[in-house]
Parts: C-alpha cells; sequence; structure tokens
C-alpha cells in the first residue's frame, strides 16, 4: 500500500508521516518512508545522512529522500539500460536545464518511482508499505495533477501511457490511500478539508482526517467556565472550543476524523514519532 | 523596528509553511504605514478572515487601500493572472495567444513549483517601479525549504537558456533540430529523451519552447532587476519560524543560504512560541481553591508551564548558535486570537514592536 501523507504547512506532516510508518514497522511490516525535496528533513530526526540511497532504521524501517531529477534519471536508466546514453544524457548542459525546468517532468518522475510497484516498472522495491511524506496543500495538487494534466494534455506516446498508468493507481483504493492532517485550528481545518473534497473529486478516494495536537484536558468546558477569568483557563476553554469547532467543521463536509492524535508535551520529534506511533495502531 | 521599516524599500517574510508568514507581513505593514510610510503588502495566498480584514478578498491582482489602516495598502497576488500580464506585457498579442494554448504553458503558469515565486518577485519589481509605496512587504508563497523561494528565479531563468530555446526554437524546426543535435553528437541524448517521452510530447515542447523564447529579453531583465534590488541595502529578509527544534535548525540553514548569496537578513522572527498567559505571572484567585477541580487545573497548570519552560531552555540552545550574526531574534506569542482580525494585527503590530526594542 502506498500511503500519502499531506495537509497544510506546519500541522505536523512529517511528524505523523514517520510515526505511522514507525507503526507499520512495528507491526511487521516492511515499510519505506519516503520524503520527497532535494533537502532530508528526516536526517535531522533519525540522525543519519538521508538521500536516494535508502538508509535503515531499525529491523523492518527504512527511509530515503527522493528528488525528480533523481528519480527521472533511474527511469531513463531502466527505459534505455545503457548507462553510457544516461550519463550523456545529464551530463548535456540543455538536458540538465531542461529537466531543471521543464513543466510536470520531475512531478512525474517522483510519482513514477512511488507507484512503481503496483505497475511493475523497474526492479521490485523490497517494501509492504510506502509511506510518503507528501507536500503541503498547494504543491501537493500540483504533484497530482501533473500526470493527470499530461494523461489528457499528451495523449499518446510512452509520457501519456505513463501518466495514466500512474493515475490508474493513484485511484486505486487498493494500492493508494491518502491522509490529511490538520489542527483543532482553524486554518488548517479549512485548509485540509478544501484539499480533502479536491482528493475526493479528483482523486475518487475519500482520503482518512488525522486530527493532530489535541489536547486532552481533565476538565471539559462546562468545569473549566467555573474558572473563568483566569488566564490558564481561559486558554484552556479556548483550545477546548477550537477543537469542538473542528470537529463540527469535519463533520459538516461529510468527512470522518479517522484518527485523533494527542498534544504531546514534547518538542523532540523522535520521542514524538515514537509515542505517535503507539496510537496508530488500526490504522 | 520603525526604523527598520524606514530605511528599506522591500521586506520579504520568507519561512517554511504554517508559520504565520501572511499575519506576520500584514502586521508589519500596518506598522510601516503607522510609521508614516506609503505601505504595500504583497501576498499570495491568504486566509479567507485576513483577505476579508483587508479587502482583497474579491480582488485578486489589484491594489486595495485597507480603509482602517491610513496609508496601508494590500494587494493578493494571482500567480496564473500575473503570468499572464507578464507574456502579454512581454511580447505581440499573437505569440501570446499562442503560447497560453499551449498545454504545458497552461501546466508552467500554474502548477510548476517556481513560477509562483516567479511571479511573486514579478509583482514586487512592478510594485517597486510604480514609485507609488515607499514601502513593499513582501509574503512568500509557502515552500518545503525556506531557500526554495531564493532558488526559483534561477529555475525558471534556467529555460531561457540560450542553449535550451536554441535547441529548440529553430523556425524550420525538424530537420535543423536534428541536424544540429547530429553536430554536437548528442543524438543519442534527443533519442534517449523522446523514448521517455514521446514524440508528441516533444512537439509540444518544441511549441512551448518556440514561443517561449521570445520572452528570453524580459525574463532576462526582470532576473537581473530583481537581483539588483534584492542585494541592495534597501532590501532585507525577515525569517519566520515556528518553534521546534528540527524548524529552528532549518532557520539556521536558511541564515547560512542567505550569506551565502549575499543578501541581508535583518531579523529572525519565532512566531507562536508560548501562548500568552505563559509569559505572565502565575496569578490564582483565592476562591478558586475551593472548588474541587482546582488541583486538577492546578496540576495541568504546571505540566504545561514544564513544557514551555524546556521550549525554552530549547531556544536558549538555538539563540546560542544564532548569536554568530547580529539580527534581532524576536519571540512572538501565541495571540488568544488567530490572527485574523484588523485588531488582531493592530495588536500583533504592538507586540512586534515592544519585543523588537526589547532585543536591541
Amino acid at each position: 500500500m502506498i500511503h500519502f501523507i499531506t495537509g497544510k504547512g506546519g500541522v505536523g506532516k512529517s511528524t505523523v508521516a514517520a510515526a505511522l510508518a514507525w507503526s507499520l514497522a512495528a507491526r511487521g511490516r516492511r515499510t519505506l518512508l519516503v520524503e520527497l525535496g532535494e533537502r532530508s528533513y528526516f536526517r535531522h530526526v533519525f540522525h543519519a545522512d538521508v538521500s536516494a540511497h535508502p538508509v535503515v532504521v531499525n529491523s523492518h524501517l527504512t527511509v530515503t529522500c527522493w528528488e525528480g531529477e533523481a528519480c527521472l534519471r533511474e527511469y531513463l536508466r531502466h527505459l534505455i539500460k545503457i548507462e553510457k546514453v544516461v550519463k550523456l544524457f545529464f551530463d548535456n548542459r540543455v538536458m540538465r536545464a531542461l529537466v531543471q525546468a521543464a513543466p510536470a517532468l520531475k512531478e512525474l518522475a517522483l510519482l513514477g518511482k512511488i507507484t512503481s510497484g503496483p505497475r511493475k516498472i523497474g526492479p521490485a522495491l523490497p517494501y509492504d508499505e510506502i509511506v510518503v511524506d507528501a507536500y503541503s496543500t498547494g504543491h501537493f495538487r500540483a504533484l497530482w495533477r501533473a500526470p493527470m494534466g499530461l494523461a489528457e494534455a499528451i495523449p499518446f506516446g510512452p509520457m501519456g501511457e505513463q501518466s495514466r498508468s500512474i493515475v490508474q493507481v493513484m485511484k486505486n483504493p487498493e494500492q493508494t490511500c491518502y491522509y490529511v492532517v490538520m489542527l483543532p485550528e482553524e486554518l488548517p481545518v479549512s485548509e485540509g478539508l478544501e484539499l480533502a473534497q479536491d482528493i475526493q473529486n479528483e482523486l475518487e478516494q475519500s482520503p482518512r482526517i488525522v486530527m493532530n495536537r489535541w489536547l486532552e484536558s481533565p476538565l471539559d468546558l462546562r468545569k473549566l467556565s467555573a474558572f473563568r477569568g483566569q488566564e490558564f483557563a481561559d486558554y484552556l476553554i479556548l483550545l477546548l472550543e477550537r477543537q469542538a469547532n473542528a470537529d463540527r467543521k469535519v463533520k459538516e463536509k461529510g468527512f470522518l476524523v479517522h484518527k485523533v492524535l494527542p498534544w504531546l508535551f514534547n518538542d523532540s520529534v523522535p520521542i514524538k514519532i515514537r509515542e505517535l506511533a503507539l496510537k496508530m495502531e488500526g490504522v | 523596528m520603525r526604523e527598520l521599516l524606514r530605511s528599506h524599500r522591500v521586506l520579504i517574510c520568507a519561512g517554511t509553511g504554517g508559520v504565520g508568514k501572511t499575519s506576520l507581513s500584514a502586521s508589519l505593514g500596518v506598522l510601516g504605514a503607522q510609521s508614516g510610510l506609503k505601505t504595500l503588502v504583497l501576498t499570495i495566498d491568504p486566509a479567507h478572515r485576513l483577505a476579508q480584514a483587508l479587502g482583497i478578498e474579491k480582488k485578486p491582482g489589484e491594489d486595495v487601500k485597507v480603509e482602517a489602516v491610513p496609508g496601508l495598502s494590500a494587494s493578493m497576488i494571482d500567480p496564473r493572472r500575473e503570468f499572464d500580464e507578464f507574456v502579454l506585457g512581454a511580447v505581440d498579442k499573437g505569440i501570446a495567444k499562442g503560447l497560453f494554448n499551449n498545454r504545458l504553458y497552461q501546466q508552467l503558469a500554474t502548477n510548476l513549483s517556481g513560477s509562483q515565486e516567479f511571479t511573486s518577485l514579478v509583482r514586487l519589481m512592478t510594485a517597486v517601479r510604480s514609485q507609488h509605496y515607499d514601502l513593499v512587504i513582501l509574503d512568500t508563497p509557502p515552500t518545503q525549504n525556506a531557500v526554495d523561494f531564493l532558488k526559483a528565479p534561477e529555475r525558471i531563468y534556467a529555460l531561457f537558456q540560450d542553449t535550451v530555446i536554441g535547441w529548440f526554437s529553430n523556425p524550420t524546426v525538424d530537420e535543423s533540430w536534428f541536424k544540429r543535435t547530429l553536430h554536437r553528437g548528442t543524438r543519442l541524448v534527443t533519442a534517449a529523451l523522446e523514448a521517455a517521452t514521446g514524440s508528441t510530447f516533444i512537439a509540444e515542447l518544441k511549441d512551448f519552447f518556440t514561443h517561449i523564447a521570445y520572452l528570453k529579453t524580459r525574463i532576462a531583465e526582470i532576473s537581473r532587476d530583481v537581483g539588483e534590488l534584492l542585494h541592495s541595502d534597501k532590501a532585507g529578509f525577515i525569517l519566520v519560524t515556528g518553534f521546534d527544534e528540527t524548524k529552528l535548525k532549518e532557520a539556521l540553514e536558511f541564515q547560512q543560504d542567505l550569506a551565502n548569496e549575499h543578501l541581508n537578513l535583518r531579523g529572525v522572527i519565532v512566531n507562536r512560541w508560548f501562548p500568552e498567559w505563559a509569559e505572565g505571572v502565575e496569578s490564582w484567585s483565592g476562591d478558586w481553591d475551593k472548588n474541587p477541580d482546582f488541583e486538577k487545573l492546578r496540576e495541568f497548570y504546571v505540566r504545561f508551564s514544564e513544557f514551555f519552560r524546556s521550549r525554552q531552555q530549547g531556544f536558549e540552545r538555538f539563540e546560542e548558535q544564532l548569536s554568530k550574526i547580529s539580527v534581532p531574534v524576536v519571540k512572538l506569542p501565541d495571540f488568544k486570537n488567530s490572527v485574523q482580525g484588523l485588531t488582531d494585527l493592530q495588536h500583533m503590530a504592538r507586540t512586534l514592536e515592544e519585543k523588537w526594542r526589547s532585543t536591541l
């Protein structure tokens, strides 16, 4: 299964993605956690040189960082099978510039690699689960719209074919699923819900809503109201009201909160990942 | 703070997504206007209520005067429209039309990473050149890394290198194109590209480059002018970051990246880092402790406070590293109301000014 984790910037996508990967690995699934981009965030977290070359974190968990150009290179290698030509291609100044700038090429290469397993392209990846710490809202839309747009724009030739088969995998609920991470705050919820609706409309799958950093208060709103006027109590009341609003909004749009993750009183990302992983059972 | 605003023509708020760049840009704008500067805030994707408060919600692309704050204008950047206008301003109608019809252009202008950043910079240039404003504040589009924003113009510019355009834009396309590639001994390369993408894609690509070649001069101008502007003393970057040790590490990297590019970092703002109450003094009214729930609330309070104390320690570790450069590092609290209305913005602006002063 391929898991895409997305949501508004700053909601904890990376932590949630890592926690999910950690939890799947703990259940004995061979799991690959994939970051997208040139600079790895997880290298600070796992204290390892995370790059296109996968880094083994524990017996079942491997982390890697994929970047468009490298993926394209790999794909060409698979297609052409002559390393010398591939090298020639990428050493060519014109090609380098083209790959950097040509619309949608890198997005396509990234998704091509992520979905290569189900499409049976290239060497089989030895993983049961691939967890993708995907881009935040706007960029994530651009990512899936690249193969969709190209499949439409360029119906013929290998590019069109590849695009269509990528889209097919991304629409298949047996092969991929989507998680929209939110915080119980106004903007992350509204932006997250818009994205969730786009995923539903365009990828024809209902994304799983993950509500992150949920405050488990020892007193409920009714009991807290006795302390109104005290700054700390007012703060808790505000947070609980935000949570109630978030919950209501999600339901109004016809979605279900799939998972609620607690606010951990800790800033250490490695510790958060392990603790949240324990809450991920059944996901 | 006001001095900083007065001595600049351009301030750019950069940072990763979700750290409150837009609210911060807007409150900087409020401060600018309050300092007697004609100020414009350019923002790319404001939250609905903030856009409403500023009055820009229904007017993408236009400069709108913010009625409640004299001297302040705001504008929402519409990347697609901006790109189209840029094209229309640079080439004649026929070519522009050809480009608009190209399917790859349609992808490029809206979806490609880099195009949002590029259009933001074009918009910034237009605003500065208009001479209508003393100060322009640019809220950068959300990027994975803060540095992505800086690299974007370079990426777009790569499209317009002589070699790339020359490859595709020869009017007697097919024959000469192949001849030339043969001449360069890179026939294998084109074959590889074609094998990977297919001939229809290549045709579309050729069409794209043929049209875009006409934009070359204008793009080169813009890139040069933006470079000059951003490297001048009149332009500065404000890094906005959130609290999280890894985020702070990214901030340090960003600072390094700016230094490498010889760009001016003018301040670091760690946003939403404490709730306002956590900075206050503990105060309990006498009667409350009679309530049976008081103990529970107090325990929770202690737990929260400990968490924020450890955060403070984490920050101190970071501060030591930041002390290598001499810019103010300002911590802003997590305000009670999420910053969306004008009153919230003014409150944020006031706090920002106070905190900034106390770091000097």
